[in-house]
This record gives structure tokens, sequence and C-alpha cells, in this order.
């Protein structure tokens, strides 16, 4: 789990989230956007984005559980997982400011014939990594849509 | 405007067992003598993403979608392509464990039609085919089959 602390409205994180356009704003690492079904509470949605300088393509069904909250899946997650699945969400501080979360349950492609500890090494590695994206994204969303506190 | 129908049942079978017999969706094809085909292209035992082709007295139909599962509680199912004549296609299982070997089973759908002239229509034919849907997999997980 990565978190964010940030004057941003929950609801409105969430809704911007939950917009392949403010995607396309608020995080370059985004090449595209393809929204195929949006009934508000369900989405299916194709992305290109570039991951270690690679283009990759995801097709992510969305499901909006409530106003401050975001569960998806990957059916077809990146060439590296078997499985990635996560929620975004935000709540309101005591202080007035937001916590905004991004969590992730991944699995990681195991190579034939791999030995555990390789494969645990490069598990870490690959959680590493995408903490960090996700620290970035949840940062850049935040610098965006400050509002003052 | 959306509209909702429900109807129940009770099946003699465990929570679990009611929950895996809809889960699995090769299940339907044996239950359901109308299903055509079902193809899963992806199923992690929390999600799945389906297409299935019915027949009816229109000619083929085929939807696609997503299934959310929630162990042995509830199956909700989004229709990215709903059948022919509806904008929306949302329908949910809920299984309650009466006792051992009780679940009452209930089901819901929430849907729009194109054209809202049909839907009195509609409502009673869509009360009559989850009817039909209880039943069949009513006979299904009784008869031990999961």
């Amino acid at each position: 789990m990565v978190v964010q602390s940030a004057c941003i409205e929950p609801t409105a994180f969430i809704t911007a989230i939950w917009s392949g356009e403010e995607w396309k704003t608020s995080w370059d690492q985004i090449l595209d956007v393809i929204i195929d079904y949006d009934d508000g509470e369900h989405q299916a949605l194709r992305l290109k984005i570039n991951w270690q300088g690679e283009p990759v393509d995801l097709s992510v069904m969305r499901f909006r559980n409530s106003p401050t909250q975001v569960e998806f899946f990957c059916p077809c997650p990146p060439k590296e997982l078997n499985r990635q699945v996560g929620t975004w969400s935000a709540e309101t501080q005591a202080d007035g400011n937001s916590i905004l979360k991004a969590t992730r349950n991944i699995v990681l492609a195991r190579k034939w014939s791999e030995a555990d500890v390789a494969y645990r090494y490069r598990s870490e590695r690959y959680c590493e990594i995408l903490r960090e994206r996700l620290r970035l994204i949840l940062l850049s969303f935040s610098i965006r849509m400050q509002r003052p506190c | 405007m959306s509209v909702k129908v429900s109807t129940r049942a009770f099946f003699d079978a465990s929570v679990e067992d009611c929950f895996k017999v809809y889960w699995k969706l090769e299940n339907w094809l044996i239950a359901l003598d109308d299903i055509l085909s079902v193809d899963v292209s992806y199923d992690d035992g929390e999600h799945q993403t389906f297409s299935m082709t019915v027949s009816r007295s229109t000619g083929e139909e085929t939807v696609r979608g997503v299934r959310y599962g929630f162990w042995a509680k509830r199956l909700e199912v989004c229709q990215f392509t709903p059948p022919p004549g509806f904008c929306s296609m949302f329908g949910v299982w809920s299984f309650t464990s009466i006792s051992n070997n009780r679940t009452c089973v209930n089901t819901e759908r929430i849907f729009e039609l194109i054209d809202h002239s049909k839907e009195e229509y509609t409502k009673e034919n869509m009360v009559f085919l989850l009817n039909r849907n209880l039943s069949a997999f009513r006979k299904l997980v009784e008869k031990g089959h999961v």
C-alpha cells in the first residue's frame, strides 16, 4: 500500500482517477486510454503505458465501490505478471487533509525452473518499482489537484 | 430509468456449494439447454471476464461482461455487451446460509431497455427466466455437481 497526504477533496480525487482524460493530464507515463464501457459504476478500459521505458498494453476492469473507492483487476496484466488487482481510495483526515491510498496485489509470472530465491528477489524488486511508481502517481495527482487547505 | 426484478429459491446444499456452482461458468452449459457456448477469458477466483451465447426465439444472443465473486456471499455481473434491446444489464446472486445443507439463493436483475414501452413484458419474462435459472441450478447442485 502507498499513501499520500494531500489537500484534495476525496471524491474529486477518485473521480479524477476514474476519468481517462484526467490520467492523460496528470500522469505523463500514460500513452493512451481507451474507455470501452463506463456506466459510472463499472468500467472497461484499455491502457498503453510506459513501463521501464517500454510501451505496455493493459486491459483493466474497474468498479467504483463508493464515491471514494475504486477497485480494479487486469484481465490482461503486463507480461511479467499473472495477476494484478488493486484499489484507489481517499479519505478525509481530522486535520482537513486527505489521505490518498493505492493498494496492489500482484503475482509475478514464474520463469521456467526458476529457483525460489530468484523468484522472491524478482517479486520484491518488481514491488519496489511498483511502489515508487504509485508514489509518483499519487504525488502527481495531488500536485495537480491541490486546493488551499 | 432502470428496472429491478428479483426472485429467490431455497437449495438443499451448503452455501459454499451454491456459490461454486454459479461461479463456474462452464456449469451454465450443463444447467441450461439454451446456452450455446461460454468463454471465460479471465478468472482469478474473484474476477471473471466472459462471453456467453444464448439461443432465444429471436435468434442467438451473445453477451459479454465481467463477474465479481465475494466468496459464498454474493456474485455480481455487469454485461458490457447486454442482450439486444437493452441499454444496460446488471445482476446479483446473493447466498444466505439457512443451515449446513440449506441455502437461500436470491437473484436480481437491474436493467434498462431501449424501448421503455416493453418494460412490463420484459419484467415478467425476466422473472420467468430467473426462476428457470434458479430451478436449473438447484437441480444441478442438489445432484452434487459443483
